[in-house]
């Protein structure tokens, strides 16, 4: 006899609100239904309503964690509609943004999944080495979280001095040779927790839709960096980390080989950028069209659409955040799994909900 | 990738896809979505999003965004009568891009299962968005 037992809003791990209702027979999962909306805050409907300053600041707060990206991509759509090219400096330090950002959020899933396996070492572990990521982030833009970094045009704030910044990439590169690469990848705890446990084929993971880091777990070699680059990424070199597995134990290896590949595209965005300019004049207003653009976040591909009648305020803007397409295929997920590890399997995608419900 | 060069140039009838504004861009209003998604399926790409746009009288303009190997393809198809073919049996993924376009637009996907609101809660009335401020104010 099959029961259902619901999960959430509030999730046994994660900090934000989503429900999971799962239908069991005995121990195992036979299906699924996932629910949304419990953070719903209207932002595409109050960005319209404010001016092209005021949007990166609200679009900043999509997100509490990939909120450098949002404003980036914001920024770009914007440029393209106001014909702007942000001067080369800015460029390289929004990719440097961007992989400290990356960092930031993959190695705090590292300690939330750590957490969620029982592995409390681990989380403390993972947990110290975000804090020196997010000390980096404040010491250049001032902020923890939301950074403020970026502006139609470039960005606010320079990088005067880059040896702080590679003092902590080379840190966290040895901490993950060193400790959390070796404990993720051969400890038996970790092992038997993640390994074939939350499957996502590379068929279904095409059908779905499945994006960032989600997606290269399940063999579906897609990254918006090398693909479609924008910034400075097509001036850098880096790998694009995949698996073939699609299980959980995929998802952490590739997640914890882009830690490695944000490090090397941190050193060199901050050996090879340029002296100039960070950014133009002001804008206040943009001409009237319509522009798209996307960028590959921690969790996978942002994409923003950005609609101008000529005013300073937007007529349209539409944001599809990477948990929105990579969410549905938790349901694909645990199917046939063991209700025990359907919250690992959960917090496997990296799930944003802030960003989902916008 | 140029849309114009591949097999996705027959949706443009005697016209063009045109470059601009961070892609390729072909307006088909009047061609249905499922002809345009059957056709990229045909190409594999990817569903990336849809952007509905409120317009005059309650019409509305749907953007579709295709992902070709990493170049952005867009589809405007125009929806009048507030009902639009739904492309879930294309792209499975679909599904809840369609939902939540219901829940804020008040556009019916028409062909595919009922579903209930994905962002909604259960009786909200459909149509978020597109309410009058002082209805959304409360």
């Amino acid at each position: 006899m099959s029961y259902t037992i619901p999960i959430g809003p509030y999730h046994p791990a994660l900090e934000e609100p989503c429900k999971i209702e799962l239908v069991c027979e005995g121990e195992t999962v036979r299906d699924a239904v996932v629910h949304i909306g419990f953070s719903f805050r209207g932002i595409e409907w109050l960005a319209q309503r404010r001016n092209y300053i005021q949007n990166v600041a609200l679009v900043e707060r999509i997100c509490g964690i990939c909120s450098n990206v949002h404003t980036m991509t914001f920024c770009m759509a914007v440029e393209k509609l106001a014909g702007i090219e942000p001067p080369e400096r800015a460029q390289y330090i929004r990719v440097v943004m961007a992989e400290l950002e990356r960092l930031h959020s993959h190695i705090l899933w590292a300690g939330v999944a750590a957490e969620v396996m029982g592995f409390q070492t681990v989380f403390m572990t993972c947990f110290h080495l975000r804090e020196r990521v997010m000390d980096t982030l404040e010491a250049i833009s001032g902020n923890r979280v939301n950074y403020a970094m970026n502006c139609v045009g470039g960005v606010n704030r320079d990088i005067t001095d880059p040896r702080p910044v590679l003092a902590v990439v080379e840190e966290i590169e040895r901490q993950m040779h060193e400790t959390v690469i070796p404990l993720f990848t051969r400890d038996r705890t970790i092992l038997a927790r993640a390994r074939g446990i939350g499957v996502l084929t590379r068929e279904k993971a095409l059908s779905h839709g499945a994006v960032g880091p989600t997606a290269r777990a399940s063999g579906v070699p897609q990254d918006l960096r090398k693909a479609a680059p924008y910034a400075a990424y097509d001036r850098l070199e880096f790998a694009t980390p995949t698996a073939e597995e699609g299980d959980v134990f995929a998802r952490v290896v590739v997640r914890a080989l882009e830690i490695l590949e944000s490090c090397r595209l941190i050193r060199q965005a901050l050996e090879q950028m340029p002296a100039g300019p960070i950014r133009g004049d002001l804008i206040v207003a943009v001409p009237p069209g319509e522009a798209t653009a996307r960028s590959e976040a921690p969790r996978g591909e942002v994409f923003y659409y950005v609609a101008s009648d000529g005013s300073d305020v937007p007529a349209r803007v539409k944001v599809r955040t990477p948990t929105f397409v990579n969410l549905p295929a938790v349901r694909t997920m645990v199917l046939g799994a063991s209700l025990a590890d359907v919250p690992l399997i959960q917090a496997s995608i990296d799930p944003c909900y802030s960003c989902t419900d916008r | 990738m140029n849309p114009n060069d591949t097999a996705l140039a027959s949706l443009a009838g005697g016209g063009a896809w045109k470059q601009r504004g961070g892609g390729w861009w072909l307006a088909a209003r009047d061609l249905s979505p499922l002809v345009i998604a059957e056709a990229m399926a045909a190409q594999g790409a990817r569903l990336v999003t849809i952007t509905a746009t409120p317009g005059e009288g309650g019409a509305f303009t749907l953007a579709y965004h295709w992902d070709l190997d990493g170049t952005l393809a867009t589809t405007v198809t125009a929806v009048t009568g507030g009902s639009v073919a739904s492309i879930v049996e294309f792209f499975p993924c679909a599904d809840w891009i369609e939902r939540e376009i219901r829940d804020y637009m008040g556009i019916a996907f028409a062909g595919r299962e009922e579903a209930p609101p994905l962002v909604l809660r259960a009786g909200d009335r459909p149509g978020f968005f597109v309410r009058g401020e002082k209805e959304v104010a409360g």
